[in-house]
């Protein structure tokens, strides 16, 4: 790890932190606008390995928002069996235009959303966990 | 005295092979003439006599005890030879006879007379013959000669009587064989519609022709990359007989791999004696198989999978039974690839919706990210609301592999992404809808709905809508008529302003129209029509 590690970025706000996990830049500047019109405080990912990087790194992150379907390494089903395994206190959206909600093993305490997803159920799903 | 050699001719012995008379139990037709013939010659023994290779067989006797003797002692062989009656006054003086054991011992034989029976074709198959215990140097009177001559004659009407009603039966039954089977393709033809795996096709496939040809046992196997084995994934067997499902070499069985490797249908009619297993048909045995047949299933010029046919029996597969397998294998064939194709085409529809939603999302980003800070809140919702709707709409379609969506369907999946089912008294038989009309529909009740939750009936608590479809006759044919009827909410007001929202609606089911809209102290009620075909016009 780099001196320029997440745990340096500042003082850990008061505002919740939710984990954006998502491969495509476009789709990841929307989320994180959309965590930060909840008011919450967004961090990225870009996969799941820097995504697990930043849990290793930081306590503070609440939710995580995750795509499915990303390149290199596991994608975001794993990666959410694993944050619940690890991180138990993390609650966990995922969302994919691929799968339907029918053929996805969804770890517990988690929703998700098919792709595109609606900005206002999302942001209330995110409201309710933070609660 | 050793017979003539005309007793092992092979055409005179094929003949009589094809009256199939030896060995048959007595009928009152030989018995008659028998006991006719004796009353007539005034003799103690009449018989019918056909002599076989190896011995004489009596269809009719009277007076004579054994059914059957070995040539030795028989006087009928030498009748074989002659061209009318043989008639021996003194068998003790005749040295074609004078040493049969029927002459020197018991019952001391002492004369015959034998009328040829002969077929159409010349060839004699016995006699019909009386006997004495005593000579008859007189022979036959020329009446009783005359009339010997005639019963054989019936004797030989008896027979192609009888062979022509065994024929009968035959084609009767081979008939009755025939519609079986055609009666099996049918009802395969059913079978492999209805199943969508090919397990349950193959299974389908043993069980009809186990029943259609009475066999024992009928699988489907694959074959591994060098056809060395076989891999029976499940059978059909009949009862009593155990299943063979598992792995096979086809080495451990016989000489069989020639014929699998040149893709022949194997085809042993007995393990016993075919050449390619009688060197030890145990294994088979074992397996309770005595016949066999194996049609290969070919692609790419390999032999990829057999359908497998087992009888417990030795048995002739005739030439209509091979056509028939063939039949088979060749639709079971083309039903498991119609289901890859399927499968296929499902692979390729979800990559498409994979692909179409992401580039819905980033659309959705796009938008987004574009105009937050240059327009209110309020135009962005209606935007990505309406994108939401675009993209229910397509997800509906996918679900049904993109040629058509139950009305029911995209009504329930819309309307629920905006606001509680419970609000809505949805009422109208299913319908399958094209993929346009979907996504129209789809748009048109995004728009009906959120007005009403901003102005109409939804804005209010109590608030219901009522939906409601059906199929009317129009003009030249069929209309869906489809009605939005909102209440318990405020008055409706025509929009002073025409919007892109209200464009949407007035565009109605199709794009074309048929909307008529009355705004009504109670709320909005909103009918529209289209004519079916549009409706489902791919």
């Amino acid at each position: 790890m780099t001196d320029q590690g997440p745990r340096d970025r500042g003082p850990i706000s008061s505002r919740q932190v939710v984990l954006v996990v998502e491969d495509e830049p476009l789709l990841r500047m929307m989320a994180v606008d959309l965590v930060e019109d909840a008011g919450f405080e967004a961090v990225e990912a870009a996969d799941a390995t820097e995504a697990v990087r930043i849990l290793e790194a930081r306590t503070d992150i609440r939710i995580m928002f995750t795509d499915i379907d990303m390149p290199r390494g596991i994608d975001g089903l794993m990666l959410a069996a694993l944050v619940r395994r690890r991180w138990p206190p993390i609650e966990i959206i995922v969302t994919s235009g691929f799968r339907t909600f029918n053929d996805i093993d969804l770890p517990v305490r988690s929703e998700f959303f098919s792709k595109p997803y609606d900005r206002a159920k999302v942001t209330a799903a995110m409201k309710r966990m933070a609660h | 005295m050793i017979p003539p050699t005309s007793v092992t001719d092979e055409g005179r012995l094929a003949e009589l092979e094809a009256y199939d008379i030896l060995d048959t139990p007595p009928e009152p037709g030989f018995d008659e003439v028998v006991h006719i013939a004796r009353v007539l010659c005034d003799a103690p023994v009449a018989l019918v006599s056909f002599v076989a290779g190896n011995r004489q067989w009596f269809k009719a006797r009277e007076g004579f005890e054994p059914c059957e003797t070995d040539l030795d002692s028989s006087v009928c062989a030498h009748a074989l030879v002659e061209p009318d009656l043989l008639i021996i006054p003194d068998l003790t003086k005749d040295p074609r006879t004078q040493a049969n054991p029927l002459v020197t011992g018991d019952p001391h034989i002492r004369f015959y007379a034998g009328a040829p029976l002969r077929t159409r074709n010349g060839q004699t198959l016995g006699s019909l013959c009386v006997i004495d215990g005593a000579p008859r140097p007189e022979g036959l009177s020329d009446k009783q000669a005359s009339a010997l001559r005639n019963l054989a004659a019936q004797v030989m009407a008896q027979m192609d009587l009888r062979r022509a009603l065994a024929e009968r039966d035959a084609l009767i039954a081979g008939r009755a064989d025939a519609d079986r089977r055609r009666h099996a393709l049918l009802q395969l033809g059913d079978r492999l519609r209805d199943h969508s795996t090919p397990d349950a096709m193959i299974h389908a496939a043993s069980e009809i022709v186990g029943v259609a040809l009475n066999a024992s046992r009928v699988g489907f196997g694959h074959l591994d990359a060098d056809s060395r084995h076989i891999d029976i994934a499940s059978d059909w067997t009949k009862e009593g007989v155990a299943s063979v499902a598992g792995r096979h070499r086809f080495e451990d069985y016989g000489d069989l791999l020639p014929d699998i490797l040149q893709g022949e249908a194997l085809i042993i009619h007995d393990v016993r004696s075919d050449p390619r297993t009688a060197a030890d048909p145990k294994p088979m045995e074992r397996l309770s198989i005595r016949s066999l047949v194996n049609v290969p299933v070919r692609e790419r010029g390999r032999t990829v999978a057999m359908f497998i046919v087992h009888d417990d029996e030795p048995r002739k597969w005739e030439p209509e039974v091979l056509a028939f397998l063939r039949n088979v294998a060749d639709r079971l064939e083309v039903g498991v690839g119609r289901l890859r194709a399927e499968s296929d085409q499902r692979v390729l529809n979800q990559e498409l919706s994979h692909r179409m939603k992401n580039m819905m999302s980033m659309v959705q980003a796009i938008v987004t990210q574009t105009i937050k800070s240059e327009t209110s809140r309020e135009t962005m919702d209606a935007v990505l609301s309406r994108l939401m709707a675009l993209a229910t709409a397509h997800d509906v379609l996918l679900q049904e592999e993109w040629s058509a969506a139950s009305i029911g369907t995209v009504v329930k999946s819309t309307l629920k992404t905006l606001c509680p089912v419970s609000r809505f008294d949805v009422a109208g038989e299913d319908l399958a809808l094209g993929p346009r009309a979907t996504l129209s529909l789809g748009l048109l009740l995004h728009e009906l709905t959120t007005n009403a939750m901003k102005h109409g009936a939804l804005s209010v608590e109590g608030g219901r809508v009522s939906l409601s479809w059906k199929l009317e006759p129009g003009d030249d044919q069929p209309e869906l008529t489809m009605l939005w009827s909102e209440s318990g909410g405020p008055e409706a007001r025509q929009p002073t302003t025409r919007g892109f929202g209200s464009r949407l609606i007035r565009m109605g089911l199709v794009g074309t129209g048929g909307v008529e809209l009355r705004y009504l102290p109670s709320g909005l009620k909103a009918e529209f029509r289209a004519p079916l075909n549009q409706v489902q016009q791919s």
